[in-house]
């Protein structure tokens, strides 16, 4: 299947937001503020974020195994170190939340890393697993992460996610400490989880909103991709009717081609050939059509191939 | 049209002589209805309880405890701390604790609070009586005064990557009429307040582009600096604390020949009955409901439920649709398509609990 549009749009925003693949090569997104963010040393600011990503680069790309160094506007003293996968995301280190600031406070997680597929972006994603998540207001969160991947519009480039955490909760600023599970809202990857204490009901009712929305999108997706199938089959279509008007067939080409069309568009109408490319659906329509008649079965494939 | 005539037809009418009906709610809530019928709230009772007079200075018939005669104002800053009862200081560093914490609790920075400076205080007893030296029985009284509300944020600009200052003002002038009574000099369950003066928001920005464009939009609706009339009544004792409010709405229309702003007049009403250890609070808008909270006393935990209007449906969409309103719930209040928003909070911030524990 060719690659989504929204697909694009969406890894495309995706580069700029911790957790995804770092591309400092994306200038749409990235912007390189010193050295080479091509091949070389170099310092990159994403544009959503405004982290800066300092260290090598290899086409645009973040080098595995490399530790590259994190600041943030509003923290310029603070220094934060990340190292990225092979696949761009990050593995290890400090995941700074840059997006959705509100003031002076930048929260940061430290620890480990899982990656995730997010079944609603149709992207892998890295997301904080195991370690300490502090809020830049007093607040640490240290224990076990797990993301839930949100459905967001499904209209929208942004990728979105519900974070939920087990573990011990530290509130520096009034000496209190507490066990037990939080939950935060669905919101844009890239921004810090605002955390909530839970139970296990409200527990039940994000599983079952999760279920419901992988439903819908899957309604969703099933629509665009059938969108997709027709826009292919009527432009094989089309290719047909100008090769007709434009003369030079014979009659048993012309014929051949709009039963062939017929045939795409009845297949592709009764579902028959949902397995199948769109190439493969026209090729099977044309056999159809053409039966013992392979001439002009060859005519109407070199039309279509032009 | 002859003027006389005109004038004897606004008389005749009662056009100008009174204001129109506020709309009083009609609460659910038996006990919540009782409150409002023993305090006998109606239009003509409300504006009358607000035109109290300036009274002339005269001195206390013994020492003022200037403490709990400026709690009721919320001029607590304006009293030198070592004239602060114990428990009173108590309760206001505790305030301010909590303050900070839902602050945090909320995201948001705890010294973006609100920093109160009150002044020009005229406190003037209007009936007044000592037992022992001490204030005793039922106390009257008026105080004037001025406050300034500041808070100053720090927001991370995304166009220029730095943090600007920004400072929010509300600046009000208000007059009270307080009626309270006190045993042994201190005050006892059982108050009735009336307030009335002005409230002005201004916001001023590090950033004077931006600071331009704010004030080019609020001059073009009026609400630039506006003195926006603000007016309460509030009965109170160990059962129940009722508040009435009037305060000024802009409803901003444009046309062909600019932008419109009317300002209507909005009744607000809560009802809180005070029923250990779990309180619950009543709020209305005109005679529309507008929330419902139980807030534990002993705890701090509340449940609360908002009631706003649809939006969702206006958009043709249904809770869930766009990131946020999940747990939103459509619901048809008094005949008006509304979203029921609940939300429950424990230790002072927001939990995702169901059901939440306020009992």
């Amino acid at each position: 299947m060719k690659p989504h549009r929204l697909l694009i749009a969406a890894a495309l925003a995706a580069t700029a937001l911790p957790g995804w693949a770092l591309h400092a090569g994306e200038v749409r997104i990235y912007v390189c503020e010193q050295g080479s963010c091509d091949n070389g040393q170099g310092a990159a600011r994403s544009a959503v974020t405004k982290v800066l990503y300092e260290g090598l680069w290899r086409n645009g790309h973040s080098v595995p195994g490399e530790t590259y160094t994190l600041t943030h506007p509003v923290q310029p003293g603070k220094q934060y170190r990340a190292t990225f996968a092979a696949n761009g995301l990050q593995d290890s280190g400090d995941m700074v939340f840059g997006a959705g600031l509100r003031g002076r406070a930048l929260p940061v997680f430290s620890g480990q890393y899982a990656h995730v597929d997010h079944p609603f972006a149709k992207m892998k994603v890295s997301v904080p697993k195991r370690g300490q998540l502090d809020d830049g207001m007093g607040m640490q969160y240290t224990g076990r992460f797990e993301y839930l991947p949100g459905k967001g519009t499904l209209n929208s480039i942004l990728v979105m996610g519900t974070y939920i955490f087990f573990g011990t909760v530290v509130d520096t600023e009034d000496g209190t400490k507490e066990t037990g599970l939080y939950i935060g809202n669905e919101q844009i990857n890239g921004m810090a989880p605002q955390f909530y204490k839970a139970n296990a009901a409200f527990l039940a009712k994000l599983q079952q909103k999760y279920q419901d929305d992988l439903q819908v999108a899957k309604v969703v997706f099933a629509e665009r991709e059938a969108n997709a199938r027709w826009r292919e089959a009527l432009a094989v279509v089309g290719k047909i009717t100008m090769a007709l008007a434009t003369g030079g067939t014979s009659a048993a080409v012309a014929s051949l081609a709009g039963e062939t069309a017929m045939n795409l568009v009845g297949g592709m109408m009764k579902g028959d050939d949902a397995s199948l490319t769109v190439d493969d659906a026209t090729n099977l329509a044309l056999q159809k059509a053409a039966g013992e008649d392979t001439a002009a079965a060859d005519q109407l494939r070199g039309i279509l191939k032009r | 049209m002859r003027l006389s005539f005109i004038l004897l037809a606004c008389a005749t009418l009662g056009v100008g002589t009174s204001s129109l009906a506020y709309q009083f709610p009609t609460p659910e809530d038996p006990r919540a209805r009782a409150v409002i019928e023993r305090v006998g709230m109606d239009t003509a009772r409300l504006d009358a309880l607000l035109a109290f007079p300036k009274p002339a200075a005269q001195a206390w018939p013994c020492e003022a405890p200037i403490a709990y005669l400026y709690q009721p104002a919320g001029v607590m800053d304006a009293v030198p701390p070592e004239q602060i009862p114990a428990e009173v200081k108590a309760q206001l560093e505790e305030g301010k604790r909590m303050m900070r914490k839902t602050f945090r609790g909320n995201g948001m920075d705890p010294s973006a609070a609100l920093v109160t400076t009150s002044s020009d205080i005229e406190l003037i007893p209007i009936k007044a009586q000592c037992k022992n030296g001490k204030l005793d029985g039922a106390i009257e009284y008026y105080i004037g005064f001025r406050q300034v509300m500041e808070s100053n944020m720090e927001t991370f600009s995304t166009l220029t990557n730095k943090l600007e200052k920004n400072r929010s003002v509300l600046t009000s002038t208000a007059q009270m009429h307080i009626t309270q009574s006190y045993q042994d000099g201190k005050p006892t369950p059982g108050i009735r307040s009336a307030r009335r003066g002005t409230l002005t928001n201004s916001s001023i920005f590090e950033n004077p582009s931006i600071q331009k464009h704010h004030d080019e939009m609020l001059s073009k609706t009026g609400m630039l600096n506006r003195a926006t009339p603000q007016k309460s009544v509030t009965f109170g004792n160990d059962q129940a604390v009722a508040t009435f409010s009037l305060s000024e709405e802009p409803k901003v229309t444009g046309g062909v020949f600019g932008i419109n702003t009317e300002w209507k007049t909005k009744l607000l009403s809560m009802i809180m009955l005070i029923t250990p250890p779990v309180n619950v609070s009543y709020m209305y808008s005109d005679n529309q409901p507008l929330s419902v909270m139980r807030q534990n006393k002993e705890t701090g935990n509340s449940e609360s439920t908002t009631y706003m209007e649809n939006f969702l449906k206006k958009m043709g969409k249904k809770p869930g649709d766009t990131p946020g309103t999940d747990h939103y719930r459509e619901m048809v209040v008094g005949g008006r398509d509304v979203l029921e928003m609940r939300t429950c909070i424990v230790d002072f911030k927001p939990a995702k609990m169901d059901p939440c524990p306020v009992e």
